[in-house]
């Protein structure tokens, strides 16, 4: 939408309301401030780190992030070991995935259940 | 009815999502956007070989890295319902709209249009209960 | 003139409306359902869909529902020939034996990948990404 000069009246405050939908993103990443979340990268890197900063392009600062490093033949498959990677920043072009360390875990297959 | 406002009405329901990597999430849709950026709560996912899975409690992916998303039937017939009482309502409003007067027609109109997507949406809400989450994909176990 | 149609390129995409159609993903997976609607990223709404899985000359129908594909995922789309769909020579197959059938073609495609990455390896050469992938397009 073109700029338009604001607190232009009653016509103004529509485009100041679409506006303000237009910037305001899905993802409410204050709520994980100083939480740790797990990032998924485009290429299949993944990371979990403790969320310092963030900007409106997803771009991240974690801090004491851990790499779940990959089996070097499958490179889709996670294996075991972690690396330390310490204070780093994520571009937010190549983030995927986003969630909360809290609460995410390795589970049985939980299909298999719900089909018999 | 495009592909974003039809993902956009089957927020709330349960649905699966496939990523270009071939993982898979199943999880009830919260919100998502212009972009296909989606918000998803209570997900499971599924590794691209489907071997291993993971709970998470909520999660956000990047439309772009959506390969497609599987979404219940219900949701359709909703957005069909709604399509087809939204054109009935316009038609049984127009020629009440050459009576009435400028102003106070305008209010009336827009009044009844959500009057009726409400009870649209209530009643695809309902049928949608004891709806099972989708399956999960072709996994090759 | 075209050019400057916002829906050129996919404009005639409207007209498939409602056919039923077969898609074919970038994953190499066929999918034939009943096209709702479409959007100018050539997003998709199929409809009563089903997932077709060909080995060999057999082949599997496995009901799917509603899809909503992300137009840059499809290779190609379009309408079935009925007339020539009954005379071609594939038997179709329970939803089982033909999962059964490709998860016994998946593991030849894997076991020649490993070969093939082994072989490079052996010759000093990195296995490349394109090779394992399972993108087919």
């Amino acid at each position: 939408m073109s700029e338009k000069p604001k607190g232009s009246g009653g016509g103004g405050g529509g485009g100041d309301n679409k506006e303000k939908r237009r910037k305001e993103s899905i993802l409410d990443l204050s709520k994980y401030l100083e939480k740790t979340i797990r990032v998924k990268f485009a290429g299949g890197r993944e990371a979990a780190g403790v969320l310092k900063g963030y900007d409106p392009l997803l771009n991240l600062v974690l801090d004491n992030t851990v790499e779940y490093l990959r089996d070097p033949d499958e490179p889709f498959k996670l294996a075991e070991e972690t690396r330390s990677l310490g204070l780093v920043v994520c571009r937010g072009t190549s983030v995927v995935l986003i969630c909360p360390q809290d609460g995410m875990e390795s589970i049985q297959n939980p299909f298999i259940a719900q089909d018999n | 009815m495009l592909p974003l406002s039809l993902l956009k009405t089957a927020q709330s329901h349960p649905m699966l999502v496939e990523l270009k990597n071939g993982e898979t999430y199943n999880g009830h849709l919260v919100s998502c956007d212009t972009w296909m950026n989606i918000n998803l709560r209570d997900v499971i996912c599924t590794s691209k070989d489907g071997d291993r899975f993971w709970r998470m409690p909520e999660c956000y992916i990047r439309g772009s890295t959506i390969k497609y998303l599987r979404i219940p039937d219900e949701v359709i017939d909703m957005v069909k319902e709604d399509a087809q009482v939204k054109s009935r309502n316009r038609a049984e409003m127009k020629p009440r709209g050459g009576v009435g007067g400028g102003g106070q027609n305008q209010r009336g109109r827009s009044g009844g249009r959500n009057t009726f997507a409400n009870r649209g949406g209530g009643a695809g809400r309902a049928s949608s209960q004891g709806n099972r989450p989708l399956a999960q994909g072709n996994k090759i176990k | 003139m075209d050019d400057l149609n916002p829906l050129a390129g996919t404009a005639h995409l409207l007209d498939e409306v409602d056919k039923k159609l077969m898609v074919l993903l970038r994953d190499g997976r066929t999918l034939i359902g009943y096209l709702r609607s479409v959007d100018q990223f050539a997003n998709l709404v199929l409809h009563r869909t089903i997932e077709r899985i060909h080995v060999g000359t057999e082949y599997g129908d496995i009901p799917r529902g509603v899809f909503i594909i992300r137009g840059e995922n499809v290779v190609l789309l379009g309408e079935i020939d009925r007339e020539k769909e009954v005379k071609l020579p594939l038997k179709e197959v329970s939803v089982e034996e033909i999962l059964d059938a490709q998860r016994r073609e998946q593991e030849q495609r894997q076991d020649k990948h490993r070969l093939i990455s082994k072989a490079l390896k052996e010759r000093g050469l990195s296995a490349n990404a394109d090779l394992i992938s399972e993108d087919c397009f």
